[in-house]
């Protein structure tokens, strides 16, 4: 490790990353319900808007090649409203994070783990976090890679195993935009939209780094529509499998999917599968969130963030396990206040209003360098 | 180096404290059969079976002893219970391989939905054990009938139901899940299968049972309950369960259909015995007249398995004739068998409504509240296309060639 | 893809064969003239040959003649050589003139086998193939004299790395028989042996080979380097070495392969590794060295493509069950009782009833006593080994089941477990499977599959954080090189892999450009019409 400072991520790993991101915990905890039997729709039409953000914070990124996010911030604002944005977003980073982290958390404890408290797991799993983003980027990125196609087929061998068990019910699905396109729209904005896709903006910190950034807008774009077609393979999934009544009621759906399975009177039960994929998506997508922060950190304090790593992993483990009481509060507060009042002004207000700044700076300098 | 010494030290911490959920296979007994009785100074009484698994292994030590045990306790919620129970029973339980869930006719008559819910919203149960209302007996009755080769009694009733399920369809194979999304839905209504002892019940919780060729106790299928809402209104009978289950997801069957038309007495009456394979059953609701006309599709494939009518095999008129009287049969069968329900319990047990939904959702929006009235009053069709393919290995009858006097 | 592609669509071959001796040593870009200056071809060997250690170019007169005799002292046995020409050479009168080389041979080594080299070309060959070359100013051919090979220990058989088919010769304690047993195969002037002495006490000769026009630059700028580097006392084996050189020495897993097979040793060569050879130790090491490489027997190249690719899944899986296996059942049996089937389930409990341990204990105790009767078998003498290995099996296998110590199942785990961590091919990977099990099963016991689950990624994300020489140890899997494949899980057929591993930056990353696949011939055999 001795000599090499500059991370890069290859276009792969990147594409890895976004589409471990997206899914994560939006295939575990129930999405797009106000849709009812359409919620597979309604995540289609999210893709789409989500592809668009995407490109915006790609166009954004684009206008200074190689710097991030917060480094543009400094670049139109200046050092003092650069840093105050800057921190900010570490700490809408920093939230986020622990709210990922706390949906895992919730999952274990209330399916598997039913005396163990929650502490324990939110602190088992940021040492696993802490660990690797210590090791850097890179190491982000290739351990993504060999995870990749296990979370990948175990989301397809579900979807393949529960309809050989035969609880695949595609009459749920009908009938197809009934109460018209109300509902749907209900549930694509805001929540849709700004989660999962819109928590891209995490990877405005990652993007300037991989090894070929002018292809990175393809693959960024491919990603978000890999993952979106996979989320609503999962969504169809979930309301074939469950129904939409049961699929609103259920916590966790593609666990409860999954208990569904049954094949040769042997294969059964296999409910556990499910937490590995989910175990593995949320790692990455609080490592995202963090290391987004830690870079915030290294930027305003001039010090390389592997100094921060440890502190702010107990930072996270803390505000996930202090952030809510219970669970209601905790959905109840990840539905209607963070999507309002977090999601959509750092995912979007924010850079919209950041934009024309960009423009004109990077306009200026462009003039000035002919 | 500070690092790594923090982290050691919240590792030996992790290692130090871990193990909450920790329970050696030693120190559990597993649950097969949960029983449900009204109790006599409280809500309810409820019998476990849990698994005798020294029974079950090989160099056994201590000689004989029954499969399984039973225990019983009254309360109020069948969670506390469950958590009360080692008030006589040693290990703690685990309930992730419940097989059948007993629920005796009184209480189900009461309503079921209290228990339900704890069912639904436990992690520990799972979606594959059998709901049946016990016929007759006492709910805990049942979990005491021994079998000789499935020792352990829900475990027989569970293997039981699921081949009779797969090999003629008189269990409507309902599930937790099924159970609840019937409920919720308000275009259909709950169903359950049922049970009855024959023979006497406590003859049947000894071991003496299980060592004659023809057991004295016997639990058997005994078609299915009807529910409105949660509530137990009414009783299919075996035959007519399978009817049911043809509009649902029957997939193989098996009848005696008879070789004319004109009603004789049965024992003057020739049949053919007819295997039905590969069916595909559809609901569907016409909206004619500002009236749903509930409609009944069927197709399938149908092999002669024995016959002792007299027609000619080989021929293709013979197929021809003969597949229109299974097709007749059983869509009178069908037929009766919802109009039944129509008239005796006047709810959606076949999920008519949910069909009309799906098809025609504005319509079907108007109506939602009182589907249970329409339905009683909708008109049924019932379309069979059943084809005979093939008559075993056999073309004509040998009846036919036998000489008569 | 294009390996499928071309596996499915069957492209007529334009297979010119294989290439001549005049396109072969193009392509090594060697010349082809030979010069009557013996200087000349002097210096064109010893550019050739540099930088390897055991190429002789040695100055001696023959008939007043000006002459040089050339040989690689690896391949060619020293008694013979100055028996039969270096003092037949030097005793002989001067003044006995000749006119060519088949003179010269008659007059002065009349009994040796004999070759006339009358181009470069063949002159390099001489060499390679072990024959002394002698070159006579003012000549422009250049005699060459089969001596034979040098003697040597009896070569049996590698006892760490027994194969069914393929070549039975392993390494030996000696540097140049080892060094011979690799020129034997790779007859390339381009593979180099630079030589070493180290250790302060026991001046140990190592010597590290590559095939020049393969190996990167950087990577054998880096071995050298670390070579270097080292200051020890004594080197006593190769594993002595390999723990001067690893990137990292805090880790279970080996980051330097080492192997008996002189055929391994040539394949890796080839695919642009280097080779280093301790005197004294029978064991060779390559670097850089990758996970994958520890899944790979040189059996699976001379076996069909098919059942070789089978066979190394099942690597891949018996790794994954040694590893895991006792984990698993810890933890289902400890904390997941529902993951199992019904019946299952009651006849797991039914054989651990009456069981006084906890799982962990008995599967630990089991465990343990296993590793100790391992160790026995390996340090008692052959004889002995096999007394333990019965009392091993009814101590541990029948006594303790019978007395209702542990349970049968558990044996059939410990059992399962212990065959499958004896797949890997090679004994130092399924070391760190043996430490890690014990790792896995406390992390087990305490979380259950949650603590299998944590540790795999742990253990994943120590695995791609590892380096060997700066290539990164999961290569090619992460990072994903979708082109160098198709050598890792399954094994293509030999004339498919055409490439040579790009993770590993050869200077000449095409093994062959030809398309080789075997086809039936156009016209129907025997003439039918």
């Amino acid at each position: 490790m001795k000599n090499i400072l500059v991370e890069k991520l290859s276009l792969w790993q990147l594409f890895i990353l976004i589409f471990i991101f997206e899914i994560g915990n939006a295939a575990v905890v129930s999405t797009g319900n106000d849709a009812n039997q359409d919620a597979w729709i309604a995540i289609g039409l999210a893709m789409v808007f989500g592809m668009g953000l995407a490109l915006m914070y790609y166009f954004m990124l684009s206008r200074l090649p190689g710097k991030n996010l917060f480094e543009i911030f400094q670049f139109c604002f200046g050092k003092w409203m650069g840093g105050l944005l800057t921190l900010l977003y570490i700490l809408y980073f920093l939230y986020i994070a622990s709210r990922v982290l706390r949906d895992f958390c919730e999952l274990i404890v209330s399916f598997i783990f039913e005396e163990t408290p929650i502490e324990f797991i939110a602190i088992t799993m940021v040492i696993v976090i802490v660990y690797m983003l210590y090791l850097g980027l890179e190491v982000m990125g290739r351990t993504s890679e060999v995870f990749m196609p296990y979370f990948f087929s175990f989301i397809i061998i579900i979807g393949i195993a529960v309809f050989i068990s035969g609880e695949m019910e595609f009459e749920n699905l009908f009938p197809i935009l009934g109460d018209g396109f109300k509902p749907v729209l209900k549930a694509v904005f805001p929540q849709l939209l700004t989660f999962p896709f819109g928590e891209l903006i995490a990877f405005t910190m990652i993007i300037p780094y991989t090894s070929k950034f002018k292809k990175a807008k393809k693959i960024t774009l491919l990603a978000v529509m890999a993952s979106g077609i996979m989320l609503i393979y999962n969504a169809v999934l979930q309301i074939t499998t469950l129904g939409v009544d049961m699929r609103a009621r259920s916590n966790f759906p593609l666990l409860s999917s999954a208990r569904e399975i049954s094949l040769l009177e042997f294969i059964e039960r296999v409910d556990l599968v499910v937490v590995f994929i989910v175990m593995f998506g949320i790692i990455i997508k609080v490592s995202v969130f963090f290391y987004g922060a830690l870079k915030g950190l290294e930027l305003i304090s001039n010090r390389p963030y592997r100094m921060y790593v440890v502190p702010i992993g107990a930072i996270i483990a803390f505000i996930s396990v202090k952030i809510s009481d219970n669970f209601a509060e905790h959905i109840e507060e990840g539905l209607i206040v963070v999507p309002l009042f977090m999601h959509v002004p750092f995912q979007l207000l924010l850079p919209l209003m950041i934009l024309p700044v960009l423009l004109w700076k990077t306009r200026k300098s462009k003039e000035g360098r002919k | 180096m500070k690092l790594k010494m923090a982290l050691s030290i919240l590792g030996c911490v992790i290692i130090l404290t871990g193990c909450w959920d920790r329970i050696e296979l030693n120190d559990v007994s597993i649950v097969t059969g949960l029983a449900v009785d009204e109790g006599e100074n409280s809500k309810y009484r409820l019998t476990i079976e849990v698994v005798n698994a020294s029974q079950f292994s090989k160099n056994q030590m201590g000689g004989e002893a029954a499969p399984a045990l039973t225990f019983t306790l009254e309360g109020n919620t069948i969670s506390e219970l469950l958590h009360k129970m080692n008030i006589g029973i040693t290990r703690r339980l685990i309930f992730s391989h419940t097989r059948v869930l007993y629920i005796s006719e009184g209480i189900a008559k009461e309503g079921i939905i209290e228990f339900i819910d704890f069912l639904d919203r436990s992690g520990q149960f799972r979606n594959d054990f059998n709901i049946m209302i016990t016929k007759g007996e006492k709910a805990e009755a049942f979990v005491k009938v021994t079998y000789p080769i499935q020792k352990v009694p829900s475990l027989k009733v569970h293997k039981q139901t699921q081949s009779f399920n797969r090999e003629w369809g008189g269990d409507p194979g309902v599930r937790l899940t099924d159970f609840i999304s019937a409920l919720t839905s308000k275009g259909r209504n709950p169903v359950s299968a049922t049970l009855v002892i024959k023979g006497d019940p406590k003859k049947g919780e000894k071991s003496e049972n299980n060592m004659k060729t023809s057991v004295d106790t016997l639990v058997e299928m005994d078609g299915m309950a009807i529910f409105k809402d949660d509530r137990l209104i009414g009783y299919l009978t075996v035959d007519e369960t399978r009817n049911y289950f043809w509009t649902q997801k029957l997939k193989t069957t098996s009848m005696s259909v008879p070789c004319s038309d004109d009603e004789k007495k049965p024992e003057d009456e020739k049949y053919m015995a007819v295997t039905v394979t590969e069916t595909h059953n559809k609901l569907k609701v016409d909206f004619t007249n500002g009236k749903p006309v509930l409609k009944v599709k069927i197709n399938g494939e149908t092999r002669i398995e024995a016959t002792q009518c007299l027609n000619d095999l080989t021929k293709i008129d013979t197929y021809k004739d003969f597949e229109e009287k299974i097709n007749r049969y059983v869509a009178k069968d069908i037929q009766e068998t919802i109009k039944k329900v129509q008239t005796e319990f006047g709810v959606d047990i076949f999920g008519f409504g949910d069909a009309f939904n799906r098809q025609h959702h504005k319509e079907y929006k108007k109506v939602e509240n009182n589907w249970d009235e329409v339905f009683a009053q909708a008109e049924v069709e019932v379309d069979i296309n059943l084809h005979l393919r093939r008559s075993g290995v056999r073309g004509k009858t040998f009846i036919s060639e036998i000489p008569r006097e | 893809m294009s390996i499928f592609s071309s596996l499915f669509t069957r492209k007529k071959n334009k297979n010119k064969g294989k290439p001549t001796e005049e396109e072969l040593f193009k392509q090594q870009d060697i010349p082809k003239q030979y010069y009557s200056q013996v200087e000349k071809n002097k210096k064109l060997l010893e550019e050739l040959f540099k930088g390897t250690f055991d190429f002789k170019c040695e100055p001696i007169k023959i008939g007043g003649h000006k002459a040089y005799l050339t040989y690689l002292s690896t391949m060619t046995d020293k008694n013979e050589l100055s028996n039969r020409v270096i003092q037949v050479a030097t005793n002989h009168p001067t003044g006995i003139s000749f006119n060519n080389m088949i003179e010269m041979r008659e007059l002065y080594f009349p009994s040796v086998d004999f070759k006339v080299a009358e181009n470069f070309h063949r002159v390099v060959w001489a060499v390679l193939n072990g024959e002394a070359l002698i070159m006579v100013d003012g000549f422009n051919e250049a005699l060459s004299l089969g001596i034979g090979l040098p003697e040597q220990r009896a070569i049996s058989e590698p006892s760490t790395q027994t194969i069914i088919r393929g070549p039975k010769d392993g390494f030996v304690e000696g540097l140049p028989v080892n060094i011979l047993l690799v020129r034997k195969r790779l007859k390339n002037p381009r593979l180099k042996f630079e030589i070493y002495q180290m250790g302060r006490d026991s001046k140990t000769n190592v010597a590290l080979g590559y095939i020049n026009d393969i190996a990167n630059e950087d990577l054998l700028k880096e071995v050298r380097e670390r070579l270097n580097k080292i200051d020890v006392g004594a080197l006593l084996d190769s594993g002595n070495v390999e723990e001067f050189i690893v990137d990292k020495t805090i880790t279970p897993f080996p980051l330097v392969y080492n192997t008996e097979r002189p055929d391994s040793i040539c394949g890796h060569l080839l695919e642009g590794k280097m080779a280093i050879f301790v005197d004294g130790s029978p064991f060779v090491l390559t670097v850089p060295t990758l996970f994958v490489d520890f899944f790979q027997a040189s059996e699976d190249y001379y076996q069909p493509f098919i059942m070789s690719s089978f066979v190394r899944l099942v690597r891949y899986s018996s790794f994954m069950i040694a590893l895991l296996f006792p984990s698993l059942y810890v933890a289902i049996s400890t904390f997941h009782h529902e993951l199992m089937p019904t019946q299952l389930l009651i006849s797991v409990q039914a054989q651990r009833e009456g069981v006084p341990f906890p799982a962990v204990i008995e599967i630990i105790i089991m465990e343990l006593s296993f590793e100790v009767l391992r160790e026995a078998g390996v340090r008692m003498p052959r004889v002995v080994g096999q007394t333990v290995s019965i009392v091993g099996a009814l101590v541990i296998g029948q006594a303790a089941v019978e007395a209702g110590l542990v349970s049968n199942v558990l044996v059939i785990v410990v059992a399962f477990t212990a065959i499958a961590s004896f797949v890997s091919p090679i004994y130092s990977f399924s070391i760190a499977t043996r430490l890690l099990r014990f790792v896995v099963i406390f992390s087990a016991a305490f979380m259950g599959l949650y603590g299998v689950l944590l540790f795999l990624i742990i253990m994943v994300i120590h695995l791609v954080s590892l380096r060997s020489f700066g290539i990164p140890y999961l290569a090619p899997v992460a990072p994903f090189q979708p082109r160098n494949q198709d050598d890792v899980f399954v094994r293509v057929p030999i004339w498919l892999n055409k490439n040579r591993p790009s993770y590993l930056y050869p200077k000449s990353p095409v093994r062959s450009e030809e398309n080789n696949q075997p086809s039936p011939p156009d016209q129907p055999v025997g003439g039918q019409k």
